[in-house]
């Protein structure tokens, strides 16, 4: 309004001029100097000189600027003069500024665009990595994949069981990870250790992570060669990360033929407060089901999950999450030799955890990440004539800082305290024995990492750690390398070395807690293309055991008895594809593992396969939607090859193997309203009667053999049906909720 | 002759200063209009690109990087690879947290756009995202919601959220359709009105869903 005001006094003042030749001369000087606006063109390209189309080119602090053609050229005139700052900006790639003088010519300015470092798009470190819940273009299992694997049982590690580089070991339900123990495996919540994540049950019986999977957004199942910043893990890491902030408040409710389920969830604009109680009670299902276990008193549990949320200043978060649950159970445990013979026994398990972090920035590159975690577990056995109580206790301190150094580097460096003592007192009523052995294990540790991108195709992390504890006052080192370089558009090629270190079992420390820590060396090349709907990873990794605690069967609480001088080395291959594109609407992955290991440690005789290592492992997991009924169908079909036990009767030890283990499970999901989700599923469909291994018996009978008695599930197959509920404000917020 | 140059110099001054400095308006105003007649990914390029010009000299202003967001929204809906849309989505994302930052932002409207950016985000991969941007979307509608129920953009957010739902479940589309013409009538109302520079995006959206949706055929201009 005011540009026209403007000109209509103008055009009065020569409209009053009588001079119209000075009107004449006017015009054409205001002409001439509209046409006098400086030229300013040139071409915009990436660093191959290929020209960029549609990027912006502008006179910062004016809006004079255009945006470049099919060739990636641009024009444009400005009334600016002098020395002015060109910008030159395009989706992708730096902002690129150029300070010059204009001409009042022709100027012609070209700029080069370097490629900006995308996160999301650029190589990542694969090797020994599964993500989840990421986002990212390495994620290869989402959270939701968990729930609704058949077979799996909406346990984490059950689903993680489908993935190559684990091994089945059907009557553990813990993770064993390339040849490794189930105690190589480490969990972590946030960032923090959670000491014995899985419940208690009896042998033969599978056990569960007492942690909902509904409780996590991401998952880094990590099979080798992880980041410095985790500790005392020396096969596996399995990193679980905590929801943000609900956003909506609801209840739910869970009915299930092993117990029910209640959660609320409430959300305000900067905080919310979850609250979770639970009931499991065995009893109902053993008896519709035939097991072939004598329960007195099958499993019941009583569980209380509480997770809080509270948003800080811009961007910064304080979460707290606490578990406490309560577990008993009581069988008769049978004799080998004489099978009338026949132990009550009682077991009572209480279990809290508990962990705080805080998650802020500082200033516009920096973040740092603090947090406490609690474990107290108590397990209380009590047989006719003795009793064991176990109880361990563990505290976890850390702060990690992390941030950028350049656009191309940033860098991640923490301290850690991690204290754990572990007590075992044992009674005898017949002899009056009593016993107590215990330990306490304070560690010191610190580490510092960094990602080095030397372009949108090459990246090294480079990093290591060190530990300290004053159990025998040592120093460890643990150097820790990866580099991934990009090799097409969706293809990768990475390569993961590094030292891993652990303290002994804690059933070990309590004898001896001297004892040196357990170390590991990987080796992991891995090769993966993933493309929107199709993965394909391949990966060969080397492992070589040192310093693995040794004690001797015969004299088991000699302290003297035990060294550091066990062995063992591990190598293979995994192979992992899924594909969600070919088959409308089914989506299904296969693994595959080859697993060449032995070792000698805890009482090997001799240098062995161990009990839990399979050659072979394979699982094809499916999952088909069919929309008209709104149900999902999933199966699991896994297999493993025999795995060895020890004979006594025989002198090899662990030279015989056990039949293969073939199990085939189905489940479907239906999703009967927005709100209400029927879920029902059966493993082991085909019956088959796997055998784990054989137990013997501890003496000879009369003919001097050691009688053997299988070890099998208590029931061949599980089944399982629950009815899952979702009350909110507003109906349509529930649709898809995980099934 | 020199006393007629100075006059000519000092108009011809008053006049180009009074140029830049009623600018931002006029440029507003035609960035919107080549906007609403954007046909393909590149016109949308183009005006994205001049709404970052803009934004760039009035720093203080948060129409801008508002529209250059809308821009980069709506350049999913004229592309057909879906796993390009991420990219457009993250920028649109971030230049919203940017225009939220501006003193005078209109925070139902960048709600609004949050919501839909966010419902964007569930077509890339429905089955694993559904859950997750579903619940987002949705929290930032009824955020904007709560602070203003009578935008005709939210309306028409919570609308399309509806008609979504009810598809998958395959029920009827009586309750969106309802939504649909509330969000019309709205609409209507805000024209009356006049909204200047200010976000008046959606009217031809409404029309279209109830279309073929709700079975309307589109007014005659």
């Amino acid at each position: 309004m005011k540009a026209i005001q403007q000109l209509k006094l103008t055009v009065q003042w020569f409209v009053s001029s009588r001079n119209i030749l000075v009107a004449i001369i006017f015009m054409s000087l205001l002409s001439t100097h509209i046409l006098a606006q400086t030229k300013v063109a040139g071409s915009i390209t990436d660093e191959s000189g290929e020209g960029l189309i549609g990027a912006n080119v502008f006179i910062k602090g004016t809006y004079d600027g255009a945006s470049t053609d099919v060739n990636g050229n641009y024009s444009f005139k400005t009334t600016a003069s002098g020395e002015v700052i060109i910008v030159a900006t395009y989706i992708g790639y730096e902002e690129t500024t150029k300070k010059i003088t204009l001409k009042t010519t022709n100027n012609n300015i070209d700029f080069s665009l370097k490629e900006s470092i995308n996160k999301m798009e650029a190589v990542v470190i694969s090797a020994g990595t599964f993500q989840g819940g990421t986002g990212t273009k390495s994620e290869v299992l989402k959270p939701l994949d968990i729930v609704t694997t058949a077979g799996a049982t909406a346990d984490i590690a059950g689903a993680l069981n489908t993935l190559p580089g684990t091994q089945t070991v059907g009557e553990e339900g813990r993770l064993f990870v390339r040849g490794g123990d189930g105690s190589e495996t480490k969990t972590f919540i946030d960032g923090l250790q959670v000491l014995k994540p899985y419940s208690t049950t009896i042998p033969n019986t599978p056990t569960r992570g007492r942690f909902s999977p509904f409780m996590f957004s991401g998952t880094s199942f990590s099979t080798g060669g992880y980041s410095a910043e985790y500790g005392q893990a020396l096969s596996s890491a399995l990193i679980l990360n905590t929801k943000e902030k609900p956003s909506q408040t609801r209840t739910d409710v869970s009915l299930m033929t092993v117990g029910a389920e209640l959660s609320h969830t409430q959300s305000w604009a900067k905080s919310s407060l979850a609250v979770q109680g639970a009931y499991y009670n065995m009893a109902p299902y053993n008896s519709v089901v035939p097991q072939s276990v004598d329960w007195v008193k099958p499993s019941e549990t009583v569980l209380a999950n509480l997770a809080a949320r509270q948003q800080i200043g811009n961007g910064g978060m304080l979460k707290v999450y606490g578990n406490i649950s309560s577990n008993n159970f009581s069988l008769y445990q049978y004799n080998i030799l004489y099978p009338s013979a026949k132990t009550l026994v009682n077991i009572k398990n209480d279990y809290v955890y508990g962990n705080a972090s805080l998650k802020n920035t500082l200033g516009d590159s920096w973040a740092y990440k603090t947090g406490v975690s609690f474990t107290q577990n108590k397990d209380d056995i009590q047989l006719e004539n003795e009793s064991i109580i176990e109880t361990t206790k563990g505290v976890h301190l850390k702060s990690v800082f992390s941030g950028d150094l350049t656009n191309n580097i940033s860098l991640s460096t923490g301290g850690e305290l991690l204290y754990s003592e572990s007590e075992q007192a044992y009674n005898s009523f017949s002899d009056g024995a009593e016993n107590i052995f215990n330990f306490q294990n304070p560690l010191l540790s610190a580490f510092v990492e960094s990602d080095i991108y030397f372009s949108n195709n090459l990246l090294a992390r480079v990093g290591g750690r060190v530990e300290y504890t004053s159990l025998n006052n040592q120093f460890y080192m643990a150097p820790r390398v990866s580099l991934a370089y990009k090799t097409g558009e969706n293809a990768q090629i990475a390569l993961a070395g590094g030292s891993f270190q652990q303290a002994a079992t804690e059933d070990l420390l309590r004898v001896n807690n001297t004892l040196d820590f357990e170390k590991a060396d990987h080796l992991i090349l891995n090769y993966q293309v993933v493309n929107p709907k199709q993965t394909f990873r391949v990966e060969g990794y080397l492992k070589q055991y040192r310093d693995l605690a040794k004690f001797n069967s015969n004299e088991p609480f000699n302290p003297n008895a035990y060294t550091n001088t066990g062995e063992g080395y591990a190598r293979g291959i995994d192979i992992f594809w899924r594909d969600n594109k070919s088959i409308k609407n089914m989506d299904y992955w296969v693994s595959y593992s080859f697993l060449d290991t032995e070792r000698d440690y805890r009482d090997f005789s001799t240098t062995a396969v161990p009990t839990f290592a399979s050659s072979h492992n394979l699982s094809i997991v499916s999952k088909y939607w069919v929309n008209s009924i709104k149900t999902q169908f999933g199966g699991t079909f896994s297999y493993a090859s025999p795995r060895t036990y020890n004979n006594p009767n025989t002198n090899q030890f662990n030279g015989e193997l056990t039949p293969s283990y073939i199990d085939l499970s189905l489940s479907a999901s239906y999703l009967a309203t927005q709100s209400i989700i029927i879920y029902g599923s059966v493993t082991n469909v085909l019956g088959r009667d796997n055998i784990f291994g054989y137990e013997y018996s501890s003496s000879p009978n009369n003919q001097g053999e050691y009688v053997a008695r299988a070890n099998m599930l208590p029931a061949p197959r599980f089944f399982f049906i629950g009815v899952f509920i979702t009350f909110s404000k507003d109906a349509t917020l529930n649709q898809l909720r995980s099934l | 002759m020199k006393n007629v140059l100075t006059y000519t110099l000092i108009a011809l001054s008053f006049f180009l200063f009074s140029f830049t400095k009623g600018g931002y308006e006029t440029a507003m105003e035609n960035a919107i209009t080549e906007m609403n007649q954007a046909k393909d990914l590149d016109d949308l390029k183009s005006v994205a690109n001049k709404f970052e010009r803009i934004g760039a000299a009035e720093s203080k202003k948060w129409l801008p990087s508002y529209y250059q967001a809308y821009c980069f929204i709506m350049m999913t809906t004229r592309e057909s690879d879906v796993t390009k849309w991420d990219g457009f989505l993250d920028r649109a994302d971030a230049l919203l947290d940017q225009s939220q930052k501006i003193k005078k932002a209109d925070m139902v409207e960048i709600l609004a756009l949050k919501g839909f950016s966010s419902m964007m985000r569930i077509s890339v991969d429905p089955a694993t995202r559904g859950q997750e941007y579903s619940m987002k979307s949705a929290a930032f509608l009824q955020q904007a919601n709560q602070l203003d129920s009578q935008n005709p953009r939210v309306n028409l957010m919570m609308a399309q959220m509806i008609l979504g739902t009810a598809r998958f479940f395959g029920k009827g589309t009586e309750e969106a359709c309802q939504k649909f013409e509330e969000a019309k009538f709205k609409f209507e109302q805000e024209e009356k009105e006049g909204r200047g520079i200010q976000p008046a995006w959606g009217k031809p959206q409404v029309e279209a869903m109830l279309e073929r949706n709700c079975g309307q055929a589109v007014e005659d201009k």
